[in-house]
């Protein structure tokens, strides 16, 4: 029931942030232009994936949430799925120039959305349908926060199109390593045990919550 | 924990969160972050300007508190935050600084042309030039009577090695505007093809045409300062840094001029001294570098190895800066190159000098450095093309002459080559000794 009311408020904030100026102008990396498509491909899949690993530890953060309230490999992945749906509409909007999101809102809410995720698994015995829409909300802010690291690289002043689309399989490449990561290191063998929820998941999930509250403070007050 | 308790905190949770958003939107949409001017240190702050560029900004960052929106006042702020980095040697903090104010005045107004050229300005200054020409360009379009523009488009194509274009567009802006900044692209423009007396007399009248002490009058004297003593003339040379000291007291590339001409007649003490207060003024990584050659010129290794490490890294962080995001850091790919070659490691030089290669095929020093970093390391029939490549333009510059003499006598042509470090030698007898040494034992001097 509560689930369903944040999922009504979280998309009228959301809106609030789409409320800004149309950019005029993209950031093109010229230098870029000597690349042939396969090139621009590589360098974006691979920026990507180094934008989760390892230079995105509060994306990781935010995985490793998700993984630890279901360590099924299936519903794990459908939720990293619905994030990436989401964080790519956010992107390619941003990259585009229909919306400039400000970094000063974005970044404590990426903060929070993990403190959120990672308290969630602590409060909530079983994934319920709602986490994915919740999920998903989050997914569109994460993508803003991409969308700053890509300006930051720059885009190619001819192949847009493939540097967006090999950035986000770079991404979600990235997601994946993580999750297939923790599950084999952990969840594949333990999560069946009965300990693995307050041994595993409760502290692991205290400490996520822990780090993303001091992010978020930081980057809302610093 | 209880099901009823489990469900209270989950519900605070969601309210706790709802409401923390809504704060960072008001609260992150007000923040302003206006960035600043960083207090000079040493010598700088002592220097003439620097009481007028701080009450500038002071007054610049007022009037933008007034009038958040006020395009022209932002693109003065970033003028000055240009011109600052400039002269503490920060480019990374204030190019990013001067890009983040136009940037937003652009996002307003994409037409506007003085934010158009200080953009591209900025992406010269952070080695991104093609992105500068491109830009340049727009504001070409724009403006075509804009003597500011065609300095752009001069400086762009030099960099990209477009030459003839450059020439084409210093002709322009000296006939719209002959100052300072046209003569000294002139002056540049005939160094690159070999004029060397033109070179010297276009930078002479950008001297006459600027105000004693200014900055950018006293860099002038310091590239008139660099021709004497690339045409043998260090008493001249020497002239023009003593000059250049009196009108404006610590100048540092005065100060490594002084230490460039102490060098060359051995006195590394007195070359030491002079560097070692240059990089007290502003933290240019050129002069850490020539403090690790003098050092162990010096014999004294300990301190070679320590100003070695330091430039490395320094050099290495501001390329892995740029790599992550280019509006901060610059491609360094030359200069690391070049430091690799120093510390005697010329395998990790090749991937820089190719990066760098890549980045600009035709720029006569690119060019130079991949042909003379291929050559140490051991690939003297790779070299050839390219320093063919960077002699086209008839550049007289003694280094290249005489490197390219070694990489051509290596590849069999004895002739030339001899003739290319008799040239070279003759311009510039005094240059390092790792090159005049193996110069020497090719023409049997």
């Amino acid at each position: 029931m509560k689930t369903n009311i944040s999922c009504r408020r979280l998309p009228l904030l959301l809106l609030c942030l789409f409320i800004a100026a149309v950019a005029q102008a993209h950031t093109i990396n010229y230098d870029l232009a000597k690349l042939s498509q396969s090139g621009v491909a590589w360098t974006y899949l691979q920026q990507g994936f180094l934008h989760i690993l390892p230079l995105g530890l509060d994306h990781i953060l935010f995985v490793l949430s998700l993984f630890l309230l279901s360590s099924k490999l299936s519903t794990v992945i459908w939720q990293a799925t619905a994030f990436t749906v989401a964080h790519s509409i956010t992107l390619g909007l941003a990259v585009y120039g229909v919306i400039e999101p400000l970094p000063a809102v974005i970044e404590p809410i990426i903060a929070l959305s993990i403190f959120f995720v990672a308290l969630e698994n602590i409060l909530v015995q079983q994934l319920k349908p709602g986490r994915i829409a919740i999920i998903f909300l989050f997914g569109l802010v994460h993508g803003m926060g991409f969308a700053g690291a890509l300006t930051a690289v720059g885009l190619p002043p001819a192949d847009y199109f493939t540097a967006l689309l090999t950035f986000n399989i770079g991404v979600e490449l990235g997601q994946l390593a993580v999750i297939l990561s923790a599950y084999l290191l952990v969840g594949r063998w333990f999560s069946e045990k009965s300990w693995y929820r307050n041994i595993v998941v409760n502290p692991s999930s205290a400490f996520i919550a822990f780090v993303a509250l001091f992010w978020t403070i930081e980057r809302t007050f610093f | 924990m209880k099901p009823s308790l489990r469900k209270f905190l989950y519900g605070t949770l969601i309210v706790f969160c709802t409401v923390f958003t809504a704060f960072i939107f008001i609260n992150g949409s007000k923040k302003t972050t206006l960035p600043e001017l960083k207090p000079r240190q040493g010598a700088l702050a002592n220097a003439p300007e620097w009481a007028t560029t701080q009450a500038k900004v002071k007054k610049l960052l007022e009037e933008l508190e007034a009038k958040p929106e006020d395009a022209r006042t932002k693109l003065m702020l970033a003028k000055e935050f240009m011109q600052e980095g400039r002269i503490s040697g920060d480019y990374s903090y204030y190019n990013k600084a001067a890009l983040d104010l136009i940037n937003k005045v652009l996002a307003k107004d994409a037409a506007n042309f003085e934010a158009i050229c200080l953009k591209s300005m900025v992406y010269l200054s952070q080695h991104r030039f093609s992105d500068g020409k491109a830009v340049a360009m727009e504001a070409l379009k724009a403006n075509p009577y804009n003597s500011f523009v065609y300095g752009l488009l001069c400086d762009a194509n030099v960099e990209l090695g477009a030459y003839d274009e450059a020439v084409v567009m210093a002709d322009k802006m000296v006939g719209v505007r002959p100052d300072i900044r046209s003569y000294s692209r002139v002056s540049y423009i005939r160094e690159i093809f070999g004029d060397l007396p033109g070179s010297i007399e276009a930078i002479q009248m950008a001297i006459s045409a600027g105000f004693p002490g200014q900055e950018d009058t006293e860099w002038a004297r310091m590239v008139l300062g660099h021709l004497y003593e690339d045409s043998n003339r260090l008493d001249k040379a020497e002239e023009q840094y003593k000059t250049a000291l009196r009108e404006r007291p610590d100048y540092p590339f005065a100060l490594a001029g002084l230490g460039r001409i102490a060098a060359y007649k051995k006195d590394y003490p007195a070359a030491i001294q002079y560097y070692e207060k240059a990089r007290n003024v502003i933290s240019e990584v050129s002069f850490l570098e020539q403090l690790a050659v003098l050092y162990r010129l010096n014999n004294q290794p300990k301190e070679a190895d320590e100003y070695a490490r330091i430039t490395l890294n320094a050099l290495l962080a501001d390329n892995i800066t740029a790599q992550k995001n280019q509006d901060e850091g610059h491609y360094s790919d030359m200069e690391l190159a070049n430091m690799y070659l120093l510390l005697n490691e010329p395998a990790k030089a090749l991937p820089h000098a190719q990066t760098e290669h890549q980045r600009r095929p035709q720029n006569i020093d690119a060019c130079e450095t991949l042909a003379w970093v291929l050559y140490q390391n051991g690939q003297a029939a790779q070299a050839l093309p390219f320093i063919t490549t960077a002699l086209r333009t008839q550049s007289q510059h003694p280094e290249r002459l005489v490197k390219a003499g070694i990489i051509m006598n290596a590849n069999g042509q004895k002739k030339e080559g001899a003739d290319l470090i008799n040239k070279g030698l003759s311009l510039k007898p005094y240059m390092d000794e790792t090159i005049t040494k193996t110069a020497q034992s090719i023409i049997g001097g």
